[in-house]
């Protein structure tokens, strides 16, 4: 939805060759294309200390001459063999690197784990040698061979399944907020829910009772997360959900709603 | 409101309104009016340098007393309309969306405020022209930003885009757009491709 109000910017500053892809970035990773990440990447979910998944796809020799830290090998019996290690959690980040960027060992490796149905999954943009050349912390000798990942949840966030409980039993003491545009409220709305587009949100703060827990939700995830940040500032106790919201188009207050 | 009735409709109306002989009311809109909008309408539009402008989010119509009811930040207009208001981007007065944004073209008579035109800002709906397809984005990519003359920017906030972007694609996060648009729209002739997490 950022899109094409970014357009519009563009166009009131005289560019004419403007085009919108609307469809985005779930149509990109649905179409089996590439995604990349970047150190600022990892350092943020590091400084968050937020879990996720490197997978180093170069040869041990390599590996053990340098690696990021907390990288992990892939072993020799291949990918394959460390499927059961992976978490059910289907939107935990998996970064993935070779050498210098996205070489065919990272490609490789990158649609496997897409193929698992893993929804953030990245390849390192410059490999490992583009980490070495910015100056980051360089491990040697041989890389982690197990994968441990628990799930963590970012500030203010609220795991699906405790933002399903409250939807579909709302206590008193809990507001849900739908903070989507108008033209997606029209595809329908989840149950037990306010509407508040995130445009209106900080003139319509005094709509929102401030003795209440708010929960927000939008169709992905970031404009709840800016409520989230709007909220905070004005002092609300207020956590978000990282969802994706469908409403089926056929089946009317049929949805899909999943991390 | 089946398509096949408006045009009936329309010409009923039409007919209608020629017998009765009423000044259209059109005719009392050349005063100059100053403009009042909504705040989340001018982060794109500059109303406020415009005239004769009402700009907010639709309320409610009434289609038997013909009015609507325009709220603007925290107030509420009252509008008039009848057979001559053009409507634009919507079938009917009461087939908008409750919470659309509009903008009303406004003319004064007797005290009381009509429109001219009514026109539904689909706020975020995309020209098909304008759109680019996965495919086309694809071919672009293989090609490369110098090669396909183009430049692909990531409206999304800036730790989504750290996380996984398209390859090739600048980050530009909407809310910092006018303070990066200096710095990475400097090819005039090149082709800008915005995106972001789709549709929703």
């Amino acid at each position: 939805m950022l899109s094409p109000l970014a357009a519009r910017k563009a166009e009131k500053l005289g560019f004419k060759n403007v085009k919108i892809y609307h469809a985005g970035l779930p149509d990109w990773k649905k179409g089996g294309n590439i995604v990349v990440s970047n150190i600022a990447g990892i350092e943020e979910l590091d400084k968050l200390e937020m879990p996720y998944i490197l997978l180093d796809t170069r040869s041990p020799d390599d590996i053990s001459k340098g690696h990021i830290p907390n990288a992990i090998a892939i072993p020799k019996e291949g990918l394959e063999s460390i499927k059961a290690q992976f978490p059910t959690y289907k939107a935990a980040p998996v970064i993935v690197y070779d050498q210098s960027g996205a070489g065919d060992s990272a490609k490789t490796t990158f649609k496997e784990i897409a193929g698992w149905d893993y929804k953030q999954v990245s390849i390192l943009s410059g490999g490992f040698h583009g980490w070495q050349t910015a100056g980051k912390t360089v491990a040697k000798g041989p890389a982690g061979t197990k994968i441990s990942y628990v799930r963590k949840l970012f500030p203010g966030e609220i795991e699906l399944k405790g933002f399903m409980v409250e939807l579909e039993k709302p206590s008193a003491n809990t507001i849900i907020l739908d903070v989507r545009m108008p033209s997606e409220v029209q595809d329908g709305v989840l149950p037990n829910t306010k509407q508040i587009p995130l445009d209106d949100l900080e003139a319509k703060l005094s709509d929102i009772p401030k003795d209440k827990l708010v929960l927000v939700h939008c169709a992905t995830g970031a404009r709840a997360e800016m409520a989230y940040n709007v909220l905070k500032n004005a002092g609300y106790n207020v956590k978000f959900v990282r969802a994706k919201l469908e409403f089926d188009k056929e089946k009317k207050g049929a949805y899909k709603f999943e991390e | 409101m089946p398509r096949r009735l408006i045009l009936p409709m329309c010409l009923a109306a039409l007919v209608a309104f020629l017998i009765a002989g009423i000044t259209p009311l059109t005719s009392y809109a050349s005063e100059k009016l100053p403009s009042k909008s909504d705040q989340s309408c001018l982060k794109c539009h500059d109303y406020d340098k415009q005239e004769n402008v009402l700009a907010g989010k639709l309320k409610e119509v009434s289609v038997k007393a013909n009015c609507l009811q325009l709220q603007i930040d925290k107030g509420m207009d009252v509008i008039l309309f009848d057979e001559s208001t053009v409507l634009k981007n919507a079938p009917s007065m009461p087939e908008i969306p409750k919470g659309e944004s509009v903008k009303i073209t406004y003319f004064k008579k007797d005290g009381k405020t009509f429109a001219k035109e009514v026109e539904v800002k689909k706020g975020l709906e995309v020209p098909k022209e304008q759109l680019i397809s996965t495919e086309e984005v694809e071919k672009l990519v293989a090609k490369g930003p110098k090669e396909g003359k183009y430049i692909l920017l990531d409206s999304r906030p800036a730790n989504m885009f750290n996380e996984g972007h398209i390859p090739t694609a600048a980050s530009m996060p909407f809310f910092a757009f006018d303070k990066l648009a200096e710095k990475l729209l400097t090819d005039k002739d090149a082709l800008q491709i915005y995106y972001c997490a789709g549709f929703s």
